[in-house]
């Protein structure tokens, strides 16, 4: 084995991003690594790449052990990663970020334009944009820029080279010109580690298989051993029933609820779309889907993240342009972003609760230590910081600011990510309240279990799947099960 | 892109434009203006300014801030005035001033670079320090350089290009160090992000430690000047110097946010400032006018920037 | 203010990253833990009577230690609007404070002519004045996103040339008999001036503990972002604590002016890193949100009494800068460092 890693585990604080990873690739080997959300595949990735030290386990790369304190250490052992994120600077042009890790100078000191030109268009040659070579980066579609990061890291002439979600921003042909040069370099000895979650892609292109789950591999598979039946399963822990077409009772509903929240033309502007959405007094909303695919969008626009929305609460027409505005119209919003977006850290638990009633409404919080544990919130003084309690009880507390303020509707932007199963519970009970007081809960989730298990709590519940800032499917009822949920997240080549 | 779009769009261009308009303005206002007697006497004062402003942005750009730069050209002038009057000659006292602003720079760049300390507080202690050492090795204003080199200091090359260009002409060889080699490239995507830039593989401890050596380097330099200037040593004489470099900078169309802008940018902004300071005094304003003016035309450039900036935002994102 | 500055943009970062949790404290170091912030200060005071009294005996004569403490209330109250900015987050500081209080110092004099009777103009004049620069300087802030650096250090200019301009370079008037008094006069034998600092503690803290505003800006230091999204009014509360700042720091140099008895330009100018360093060794974190006014006074405390020590020792006015400089430097290496690059 060329390349392999031993029991590599990575945890931030009290959360396990990876437990005990295990496994080995042989040189030139073109490696899927396949997972859902949460399954560690992308923290796996950046290790690999040196972008992430490990908590524990060792790697070693043709028997000597890898060690590596940075990317550049990573890059001179020619290891390299695309990122997900993307690791270019919008203020450079195409040639400049390509050569950016290794940038070439002439014959003093002085950084070659001739070779940056050069190397920028022989590799863009290669990708087929030889035209953006002195285009700033900002100026190019979202697609070009994956393969500008593609193209970036096939220039520092890895010999093991991870690839890490880039085909998802690609259109099909820019898939086929990626997979043919990535069998170039297979057989020239580059090994590849091919993370991602597009079954096709993995099928035409891989020789085998990883399947991570939960922080976990699962199973490391050849790849004509197995099919997509297979690894679906194996990704959700469960076995495939036929897909099941349930008739959909949301027709039903409208004529005994109200509506509380209309919008039209909700621009989604990352996809150039624009979504219509309907909602209902008492009901929960999960929106489901693949990382990216407009679930983020969709709630942000509509608190007024985005730029002016126009909406309807109770029939009223109201023009939000600001998040105060928002917030007084009785919208709530919960970020999953705690550590950016939800907590004042270093303040109290009691001022963490206290920010909407008393910072925007200018009344107290009634009777704050019921109120902790009507949430259970676990603490031991109200005075502590808030850094002190677990993430669960943290996201708690971020949660029950809202509540003695009598949301309409409130917003949840993945706000369970990364926190433990009871607290979660009890996170799911407060939605339920709410719904059960008329209130609306829109919930964005990268945990379709958690919106399977929310859907058998509250009876009124519909899980939008998004794909491409597009609805792909309305799921309710019955129809609400993982499976259906990761099927309609999956853009499936195969007609079935 | 055509060759007048590109200087539209160069973010050094507001900047050359209020340069043109104050230099209009003073052409109507000013004495005596177009001639090479005001040249040299509006390079003799505004030389140092230029140069700091040149050392500011670099920093700058990187997304960083020096605030020592007031101070360490009170530094290096009290240095040099006082090597000379222990007697060794003046290119000796070059040198050790010189050294002196590249060691400040060192500390700078080793305090921000590599122990990542905020660089508005680091560079405000540094500036303590070196204020503080001015002020120790010379408590009140004296010494003296030599007359020849105040006379070649206002003298000029060929009879039209005033002699303390040449100290700029040194400034701005030295951005174009930055500028030519694979640490410039590098200098704009670390202002821009630290952390792709840093994930791309690039050192930017290294990176972030050499602006500050060079804006210590450049202090010194524009100290040097100022000596000539002032033919003495004054532990003060540095100390508006911070602001207006950064103001200059700013001015100039560079973002403290980081990754935009170049020096020449900075250098429109120096002159700019200079030509408004001299028109102020030109339209007789009261002289205990002329700091209040002096501040308020800062403070307009100031404001004209960032609104600038807000309008361009606007354009980019709609 | 800009709403975009929460990321729309980039929503598939997936940040399941925690911060280390700390074990709850029991009780007793609990209590003690809250007091953690002032052991850098509390233990620096010990040793600079200490040092101070080996290089100069008598230093730590009890009279002594009064008259430092009475001396640092004018740089404590420099640091009150220095420590309200610094709260309030986003890389808040104030580079204006020495000017503010040179100009309260120069026009106190002036508009008061010298005589109690004119203290009354003299004050509103000055509130006035800090009010109007204080706006300013949120506006710009808040409104254009000019950073607090810039514009601060652009306004301290602008003051400077003001309060010279007012003056027509030759100040007059000098300080009223009052003012004079409130630093050398006692009662109980404590001076005036300190039982302003020491009233000023309080008020301050409770504006800070007690009042809406204070709780606000705690959360707008902390999070701007979480704020924002909680539908908080951020601008007003940044632009307020800038006009804040402006009228305690005027008024602050008209005491400087009673305890200094005449003014020059530039008087305070001293207080401009020194407000900021006390700020620092009081533990308020430059970042925001975290920290309290009393950690400030006790920085204005080591502060003063490090000059003294120095100035007893006989140490030249340079050299006091320079250690100054040097004391600050260690601060920021122990307490402000940005975070990694590496996770």
């Amino acid at each position: 084995m060329y390349l392999e890693c031993k029991n590599i585990s990575k945890t931030y604080g009290s959360v396990v991003a990876i437990e005990e990873a295990s496994l080995s690739v042989e040189k030139g080997e073109i490696r899927a690594i396949l997972g859902g959300n949460g399954s560690g595949k992308s923290t796996l990735a950046k290790i690999i790449g040196g972008i992430v030290k490990q908590t524990t386990g060792e790697i070693y790369i043709n028997n000597e052990k890898y060690d590596v304190n940075s990317p550049a250490d990573a890059k001179r052992k020619k290891v390299i990663i695309t990122s997900q994120e993307l690791s270019l600077l919008s203020n450079l042009t195409v040639e400049e970020n390509l050569v950016l890790p290794a940038i070439p100078k002439d014959k003093f000191i002085f950084t070659s334009k001739k070779q940056i030109r050069e190397k920028a268009l022989g590799i863009l040659k290669d990708i087929g944009l030889t035209e953006k070579v002195n285009k700033k980066i900002s100026e190019l579609p979202a697609n070009e820029q994956f393969l500008v990061e593609f193209a970036k890291a096939l220039l520092q002439e890895p010999e093991i080279l991870v690839i890490d979600e880039i085909t998802s921003a690609l259109f099909r042909e820019e898939v086929e010109l990626l997979k043919k040069i990535v069998r170039e370099l297979s057989s020239k000895g580059c090994t590849i580690l091919f993370i991602s979650h597009r079954m096709a892609e993995i099928f035409s292109l891989c020789s085998s298989v990883t399947v991570m789950r939960n922080g976990r591999v699962i199973n490391t598979y050849k790849i004509e051993d197995v099919d997509e039946d297979l690894l679906v399963e194996m990704l959700t822990g469960e076995k495939i029933s036929p897909y099941e077409i349930k008739k959909n009772s949301a027709d039903q509903r409208k004529a005994e609820n109200e509506l509380l929240l209309e919008v039209e033309k909700l621009p989604l502007k990352r996809f150039n779309k624009e979504l219509n959405l309907q909602v209902y007094k008492g009901e929960f909303i999960g929106i489901a889907g693949l990382q990216g695919q407009g679930q983020s969008d969709l709630v942000r626009t509509l608190f007024g993240l985005d730029g002016p929305v126009d909406i309807k609460i109770e029939g009223k027409a109201i023009h939000i342009n600001s998040l105060i505005r928002s917030v007084q119209s009785g919208i709530a919003f919960l970020s999953g972003d705690r550590e950016k977006e939800g907590t004042f850290a270093e303040r109290s638990i009691l001022e963490n609760l206290a920010v909407v009633s008393e910072g925007t409404f200018g009344k107290k919080v009634d009777k704050p230590k019921e109120l902790l544990n009507q949430y259970k919130v676990k603490y031991d003084n109200l005075a502590q910081p808030i850094k002190n309690l677990s993430g669960g009880n943290q996201q708690k507390v971020v949660l029950a600011r809202w509540t003695g303020t009598n949301p309409k509707i409130l917003l949840a932007d993945d706000p369970t990510k990364g926190i433990d199963v009871s607290a979660r519970r009890d996170v799911h009970e407060v939605f339920n309240n709410l719904v059960l007081n008329g209130s609306t809960v829109i919930l964005v989730s990268s945990d379709d279990e958690e919106l399977v298990n929310i859907s058998k709590l509250i009876p009124k519940s519909r899980v939008l799947v998004l794909y491409d800032g597009e609805i792909s499917k309305t799921l309710v009822g019955e129809e609400i099960t993982v499976h259906n949920i990761i099927s309609a997240s999956l853009p499936r080549e195969e007609v079935h | 892109m055509s060759n007048s779009k590109k200087l539209l769009l160069w973010n050094s261009f507001p900047s050359l434009c209020l340069v043109i308009v104050l230099i209009l303005l003073n052409s109507f206002f000013t004495n005596n203006f177009i001639s090479t007697s005001f040249a040299s006497s509006f390079f003799t004062s505004y030389t140092p300014l230029i140069i700091v402003a040149i050392a500011q942005s670099i920093v700058i750009i990187g997304k960083g801030i020096d605030l020592s730069v007031g101070g360490i050209i009170s530094l290096v002038n009290v240095v040099i005035v006082s090597v000379v009057g222990m007697g060794f000659s003046l290119p000796i006292a070059f040198i050790v001033g010189i050294l002196t602003g590249i060691i400040m720079g060192a500390l700078n760049g080793i305090v921000i670079g590599y122990f990542r300390v905020t660089p508005l507080l680091a560079t405000l202690a540094t500036s303590s320090i070196a204020g503080g050492i001015a002020l120790w090795i010379m408590p009140y204003p004296g010494g003296q350089v030599g007359m020849d080199y105040i006379l070649w200091y206002q003298d000029m090359i060929f009879g039209i290009l005033p002699n303390p260009i040449i100290f700029i002409i040194i400034s701005i060889l030295i951005w174009l160090v930055w500028k030519f080699t694979p640490v410039g490239l590098s200098l704009y995507a670390m202002g821009r992000d630290i952390n792709k830039t840093y994930a791309s593989g690039v050192a930017v401890n290294k990176i972030q430690f050499l602006t500050y050596v060079s804006s210590g380097l450049l202090s010194s330099i524009a100290a040097i000047a100022l000596t000539a200037n002032t033919g003495a040593g004054d532990p003060l004489i540095g100390s508006t110097y911070t602001l207006y470099a950064v103001a200059a900078t700013v001015v100039g169309g560079i973002s403290l946010y980081g990754g935009i802008g170049d020096a020449f940018g900075a250098i429109f902004g120096a002159i700019f400032l200079g030509l408004a300071f001299t028109l102020v005094f030109s339209l007789h304003f009261p002289s205990f006018y002329q700091d209040l003016a002096s501040g308020v035309i800062v403070l307009l450039g100031i404001i004209g920037a960032a609104i600038m900036k807000l309008r361009s935002n606007k354009v980019i994102t709609s | 203010m800009k709403i975009d500055e929460i990321d729309v943009k980039d929503p598939i970062k997936g940040s399941n990253k925690q911060k280390p949790i700390e074990k709850t404290n029991s009780k007793t170091f609990g209590k003690l833990n809250r007091y953690k912030q002032y052991f850098p200060s509390l233990f620096s005071i010990i040793l600079l009577i200490a040092l101070g009294q080996i290089l100069s005996p008598g230093f730590a004569h009890i009279g002594n230690i009064f008259n430092i403490l009475t001396i640092s209330t004018i740089l404590a109250m420099a640091a009150i609007g220095q420590t309200l900015i610094i709260l309030s987050g986003k890389e808040g500081i104030d580079l204006s404070i020495g000017a503010v209080m040179s100009m309260g110092a120069l026009l106190g004099a002036q508009y008061s002519g010298g005589n109690n009777s004119g203290i009354f103009y003299a004050v509103i004049m000055l509130i006035g004045l800090g009010l109007i620069i204080g706006l300013i300087n949120g506006l710009g802030i808040q409104l254009l996103d000019i950073p607090p650096l810039v514009m601060t250090l652009g306004m301290a200019s602008v003051v400077n040339g003001f309060a010279l301009a007012a003056t027509k370079g030759m100040p007059v008037g000098g300080a009223p008999e009052f003012l004079i008094q409130i630093g050398s006069e006692r009662l109980w034998n404590v001076r005036w001036l300190l039982i302003i600092g020491i009233l000023l503690i309080i008020i301050i803290e409770l504006v800070l503990r007690k009042t809406s505003y204070g709780k606000r800006l705690y959360l707008v230091g902390s999070n701007r972002n979480a704020s924002m999204l909680a539908g908080i009014k951020v601008n007003k509360t940044v632009i307020l604590t800038y006009i804040i700042a402006g009228i305690v720091g005027s008024l602050a140099g008209f005491i400087l002016l009673g305890y200094a008895g005449t003014a020059q330009l530039e008087i305070a100018n001293d207080y401009q890193l020194l407000s900021i360093a006390a700020v620092v060794i009081g533990g308020t974190a430059l970042t925001g949100g975290k920290g309290n006014y009393i950690g400030s006074a006790l920085g204005a405390v080591v502060l003063t009494l490090l000059t003294s020590v120095l100035t007893a020792v006989g140490m030249p006015a340079g050299v006091r800068e320079m250690i100054q400089g040097i004391i600050l430097l260690l601060i920021v290496l122990i307490y402000s460092r940005a975070p990694k690059l590496r996770l």
